[in-house]
């Protein structure tokens, strides 16, 4: 059977809604095919929102939004060493960190809302190929159905199956991705404010590096949501063959950090999950009648602890949405190089683009296995050395050198590798 | 906890015929076997005959096998429409 909309959009995770929403609204016939069941089964996250840039695009969505999670007020940085650990914390009311949510109940809010704009939502849909001639796309194809299209937008996510088998995108290799795994605790709200002493609707996220991850680049998290808390680790596959324990282990090692401890006892594990993420910014496949956002287009940014990946997305489709839009209202015929201008014409009021450049600039910062071992070390020490009494008192002057010492370290060093690799951030 | 343990939470349909498919006979070779500690769900296990056999229902659908796999033995592709790993928490 042959089908024909003015738009097709493959993917019902938060960057197709935020395209999808846009187009419907202004009228366009809209198509969404999901693979999973219903919109959202088959999106897994860390735990944390961004809002900032969704506010600036849309800040209709934007405020209820809002009040689908806990809203992030504390912060804290764990660095771990020799079983010990050390903790660096930032606590404000005034903090624009985002929320703590579900991501499936995040898709599933934002599915009604764009079928309520307009647009369909085909679920158990799976596209299995791109129709690309020379340099056009024209639809898709879905099991027997061709489905034709003036712009079909991508938004497969980060396994980009249909471009890579149309040849747009080279294979993913070890290095561009981390492989972040995690496990869902069911803990009664009540349980959750006491143990973190936490107001209600309000949560925080927690990031721990160095021994709990073998001092592997990436880090372990906690997200304290409403009701659930999510907890997990990213692991950069750069490196993998050296890494030899299994992520059951490594979740099993965690869990003896006190605060995880406590979790994992009070707390009913409901989910066990893993997804992959692009640490390199992925290279972006474009042509007329073909768009990609979300983690297809390479709109995740990872710039060391923070990890921006739902609002972008949803950020990245909605601009493409509108850009869609407009180029579909002007022209006839869809060409790429109008909606790459249409594009930056509407992603200029966020940071998106510029936030592209510096994880462009710095993600290979990031990579570098001594930031997680002996730099880790290295502070867990110094303060180690400086608060702990076994005989004499030592200065601080002491304390730095003697953990400089011991990691391999000098202040010489540190001062070139700063010059090298950091100022350029 | 073992990958079984670790899995038995969660919510699946599981397709009779597996997604991904496995050139087990280019495994023999392999000496790094990654995907025996890397599969998040243990989709990768080591028989004691030294095989390596794949077993596609407990497929997290992340993509890593696809990804590391040094002899390209992994041919991966997703779950048929509708099957396959069903998030509820996400």
């Amino acid at each position: 059977m042959s089908l024909k909309f003015d738009v097709v959009i493959i993917g019902a995770g938060p960057a197709g809604l935020g395209a999808a929403y846009e187009l419907a609204k202004r009228g366009f016939k809209v198509v969404v095919l999901e693979r999973g069941k219903r919109p959202g089964s088959k999106n897994l996250y860390g735990g944390r929102i961004y809002l900032t840039a969704i506010s600036k695009v849309s800040p209709d969505l934007c405020k209820e939004m809002s009040n689908l999670g806990r809203r992030v007020v504390r912060e804290r940085i764990m660095l771990t060493h020799s079983k010990t650990c050390m903790s660096i914390e930032i606590e404000t009311d005034e903090w624009s960190g985002g929320i703590v949510t579900s991501l499936t109940r995040f898709v599933e809010w934002l599915s009604q809302k764009v079928e309520e704009a307009g647009a369909y939502i085909v679920t158990s849909a799976k596209v299995d190929a791109l129709h690309v001639h020379g340099n056009k796309t024209s639809g898709v194809r879905c099991g027997s159905d061709n489905i034709l299209a003036e712009v079909v937008i991508d938004a497969e996510g980060v396994n980009r199956i249909l471009l890579e088998k149309s040849g747009l995108v080279p294979k993913l290799s070890p290095g561009d991705v981390a492989i972040g795994v995690k496990e869902v605790y069911r803990v009664d709200p009540k349980d959750i404010e006491k143990m973190f002493d936490l107001e209600e609707n309000r949560g925080m996220v927690l990031l721990a590096l160095g021994e709990v991850l073998d001092y592997f680049p990436g880090g372990c998290f906690m997200y304290v949501d409403k009701s659930h808390i999510h907890v997990g680790a990213v692991l950069y596959l750069s490196n993998y063959t050296k890494f030899r324990r299994t992520f059951p282990e490594v979740l099993d090692s965690l869990y003896k950090l006190p605060l995880f401890r406590r979790v994992v006892k009070i707390g009913e594990r409901v989910e066990y999950g893993a997804r992959l993420l692009p640490v390199r910014p992925l290279q972006r496949a474009e042509m007329d009648g073909l768009v990609t956002v979300g983690d297809a287009g390479g709109f995740l940014i990872h710039v060391g602890p923070i990890i921006r990946g739902v609002d972008y997305a949803f950020v990245s489709g909605v601009c493409a949405g509108r850009a869609v839009a407009e180029m579909l209202e002007k022209e006839k015929r869809p060409s790429v190089m109008t909606y790459r201008s249409l594009f930056s014409k509407y992603v200029r009021d966020t940071p998106l683009m510029r936030d592209i450049e510096l994880f462009r600039r710095v993600y290979t910062y990031y990579e570098a296995h001594d930031i997680y071992s002996r730099y880790v070390g290295f502070i867990v020490d110094l303060l180690r050395e400086y608060l702990e009494v076994k005989n004499g008192v030592k200065s601080l002057n002491e304390a730095m050198y003697l953990s400089m010492r011991k990691h391999g370290l000098s202040i010489w060093g540190l001062a070139m590798d700063y010059l090298r690799r950091f100022r350029k951030m | 906890m073992s990958f079984d343990e670790k899995v038995r939470v969660n919510a699946y349909l599981v397709h009779p015929t597996p997604h991904i498919e496995v050139d087990t006979a280019k495994c023999r070779s392999c000496r790094s076997r990654p995907c025996l500690r890397l599969c998040p769900a243990g989709c990768y296990r080591e028989q004691p005959s030294g095989e390596i056999a794949f077993y596609h229902d407990a497929c997290l659908e992340c993509g890593t096998c696809r990804i590391i796999c040094p002899l390209g033995a992994v041919r991966w592709s997703y779950p048929e429409a509708g099957f396959g790993i069903w998030y509820r928490f996400g």
